[in-house]
């Protein structure tokens, strides 16, 4: 380290003078009464912070999950599994309907994995595993 | 026994629980106790704590006060204490929201702190905090206090070689971070 930093350091870490207050705070002896400003800062921010990603895991879209059903309408690729939905995987009923799901993306997404497969040029079906439950192109969405 | 003249009857007042001179101890040594508190913490809230800790350890054990080692170094090992005690106490759980709490609050920045106002002393001391306990506090003694290798070493109870390693390290950790600033003129 050059001296110029050595410099710099010493003048910036150079001594303050204490505050007045110090020695009232002595002389009571006691513990500050405020939670010191900056944990309460501290605090707020985590709590906002934790709120939003409570809220943006469990309420909000998943981009790619959207961008998913947009492949599903589109493609419509026959899957080998679609005529029989014991195959594709799902631990859950399959929805009342049309029985010809065709299988079209897979995608996981925050720990679940789940089966995206349409009935037609409008329709979206996903079935997570995780969960066991399917919806009309809504589920997690 | 180190203890100068003035500053063993002082000491010998104190341990008699003569009021007036711990408040000339206090006076004494306010200074040297809150800027080690505050450019190791980093925030004049946290140095309070812990000068005010400083203070109130020292008056309660002056009494088991020998003069083994002159009352400086003594302070000194008490606010070095302090340092690390409020350290474990205030553990970071979340470094980079401290860091969005720093810049919130730094419009309010306690006193003493104005000549940090600059962006090299604004980097500087940012670069000094995160630095490990153990690198930063042989920083603050050395920079903030001027102390020589040895009396750091009997402060923090380890070898001189082990201050100017640590001395060494925090140099290069330093110079890595603020490299973007060298030549800056504040």
């Amino acid at each position: 380290m050059s001296d110029w930093w050595k410099d710099e350091l010493a003048r910036h870490l150079g001594p303050v003078r204490a505050p007045d207050a110090l020695w009232e705070r002595i002389q009571n002896g006691r513990q500050a009464e405020r939670l010191p400003r900056r944990q309460w800062a501290r605090w707020a921010i985590a709590a906002v912070v934790a709120l939003a990603a409570v809220i943006g895991t469990n309420w909000l879209p998943s981009p790619d999950l959207r961008a998913d059903v947009v492949v599903l309408a589109a493609s419509h690729q026959p899957d080998p599994r679609a005529d029989d939905p014991s195959e594709w995987g799902l631990r859950c009923a399959p929805p009342a309907g049309p029985s010809a799901f065709r299988v079209t993306n897979v995608s996981a997404r925050r720990g679940h994995q789940f089966e995206l497969a349409a009935t037609g040029p409008e329709d979206g079906v996903i079935g997570c595993q995780a969960c066991h439950s399917v919806g009309l192109g809504q589920h997690h969405l | 026994m180190v203890l100068e003249g003035t500053e063993r009857e002082l000491v010998a007042a104190c341990q008699r629980g003569d009021c007036d001179a711990f408040r000339a101890v206090f006076e004494l040594h306010k200074d040297r106790v809150y800027s080690i508190a505050l450019r190791f913490a980093g925030d004049a809230a946290t140095a309070m704590d812990i000068a005010q800790d400083t203070f109130l350890k020292l008056f309660s054990c002056i009494g088991n006060f020998r003069g083994q080692a002159t009352l400086d170094t003594f302070l000194y090992r008490l606010v070095v204490n302090s340092c690390f005690d409020q350290k474990r106490k205030d553990r970071r759980l979340l470094p980079l929201v401290d860091e969005w709490a720093a810049k919130l609050l730094a419009r309010d920045a306690g006193p003493g702190e104005e000549l940090l106002r600059s962006e090299v002393a604004a980097n500087v001391r940012e670069a000094v905090e995160k630095l490990a306990p153990e690198l930063r506090m042989v920083i603050v003694l050395r920079y903030t206090e001027g102390l020589a290798y040895e009396e750091i070493a009997e402060v923090l109870g380890c070898s001189a070689g082990t201050v100017a390693s640590r001395l060494n390290r925090a140099h290069k950790v330093l110079e890595r971070r603020l490299r973007h600033l060298e030549g800056t003129h504040v």
